[in-house]
């Protein structure tokens, strides 16, 4: 089975190199990851009704945890994409009208599609009710937007694109290791990590699939097991809430000698 | 006042608001300290005066709580860490204690109860 591909932008600002989130494109992917227990965040929308936010579909969205944890089981791997990739391809003319030629083309095909199937169906409509109507005009109606960039699979492999591979893999893994634990510490678990900040927390986690299973868990932000001292307004306040909504607050911390989690689950006593 | 009379101050206030308030019977206050960074810790046991979740209902009875009284901190942090908390877990509390109940005095002399658990453990059914 192929590798699940997890896209992400690597971009250079003011000197400094960040890796973007990743974002999976393919829906047999995003299939796969849900098997895994990865669900991420839906975040496509139209480009013209940028507003919708409702209904949104591919790319899928992970956080930088779930990209690490993917990439660290084996389960997928990067592609990384440079953000002055498509400036730099369609700088070539020949690109360029390539592009476009494909992109004409394409928009001719869809709108084709659309003729033909608007005219079957209003030729049985018509047939229905025992008429023989005019055939009406061609109505401008959906165009298919492809899930793959046009510019994008011009670029050739170089180099420059492993450098950027190990770039993007090794700024991921700075910024996300000292999460990864926690995070494969519930993965081991069997249960479906979802961002928290809805409930103020750091993850929400569900025993199962979110569509079949309620959240159990709200999870605070890791403290330090041997510095940080328990805020009891903010245990108060995350308890409470927690308790409201079902669930538990789960303080946690990663103990530093033998980088085992340590976790307590906390509930408003429901008196006092 | 002192750290040792203050401590004190907080375990009786604890005390009697089970007591006299949550009307809870064998209250009594456990004898073990922990000295944790210059605070001293000390553990309540008692028994509810009705049962605190229904999960304990498969259980039969009320059983005996394990409190532990703490002082919310406006103006100094407090220096209660998880590693403190693992301590009490330990020293503290019987083996078979399945829960701390936290219970975190006011500087009005309210007091709010929190049930802690070790691990990772599911919301109590309502």
């Amino acid at each position: 089975m192929s590798d699940i591909i997890v896209n992400v932008t690597l971009s250079n600002l003011d000197g400094n190199w960040c890796v973007s989130d990743g974002y999976i494109f393919s829906l047999e992917d995003i299939k796969r990851l849900r098997q895994l227990g990865i669900c991420g965040v839906l975040t496509g929308t139209l480009g013209t009704l940028a507003q919708q936010n409702v209904f949104l579909s591919v790319p899928l969205r992970l956080l930088g945890e779930e990209v690490l944890w993917i990439i660290t089981n084996g389960h997928g791997r990067l592609n990384v994409t440079q953000s002055s990739t498509v400036p730099l391809s369609l700088r070539s003319t020949s690109v360029r009208e390539q592009v476009r030629d494909d992109n004409a083309t394409l928009i001719q095909r869809s709108f084709a599609l659309q003729r033909d199937t608007k005219l079957k169906e209003h030729l049985s409509k018509t047939q229905k009710y025992g008429q023989t109507g005019a055939v009406p005009g061609d109505p401008a109606l959906f165009q298919e937007t492809p899930n793959d960039s046009l510019v994008l699979k011009h670029t050739r492999r170089d180099p420059a694109a492993a450098a950027a591979l190990l770039l993007a893999s090794s700024l991921l893994r700075d910024q996300y290791c000292h999460q990864l634990d926690l995070f494969s510490y519930l993965k081991r678990q069997n249960f479906v990590v979802s961002p928290g900040a809805r409930f103020g927390g750091k993850y929400i986690i569900y025993p199962g699939d979110p569509l079949r299973y309620h959240s159990h868990l709200i999870v605070a932000d890791t403290q330090d097991y041997h510095r940080d001292p328990l805020d009891f307004s903010a245990i108060s306040a995350g308890a409470r809430l927690a308790t409201a909504v079902k669930k538990t607050w789960v303080l946690n911390a990663q103990i530093p000698e033998t980088r085992e989690i340590t976790c307590f689950s906390v509930e408003w006593a429901g008196f006092g | 006042m002192e750290t040792k009379d203050r401590a004190e101050y907080i375990v009786q206030l604890v005390r009697n608001n089970l007591l006299y308030y949550q009307l809870w019977t064998n209250v009594c206050v456990n004898a073990e300290q922990l000295n944790w960074r210059g605070q001293i810790f000390q553990v309540i046991t008692g028994r509810p005066s009705h049962k605190l979740s229904n999960d304990a209902a498969a259980e039969g009875d009320t059983k005996l709580e394990c409190v532990l009284p703490v002082e919310m901190c406006d103006y100094k942090n407090s220096d209660l860490t998880l590693e403190c908390l693992d301590q009490v877990f330990t020293k503290l509390c019987n083996k078979d204690c399945k829960r701390l109940t936290l219970a975190i005095v006011n500087n009005d002399g309210t007091v709010m109860f929190y049930f802690v658990y070790k691990g990772i453990h599911k919301p109590k059914r309502n």
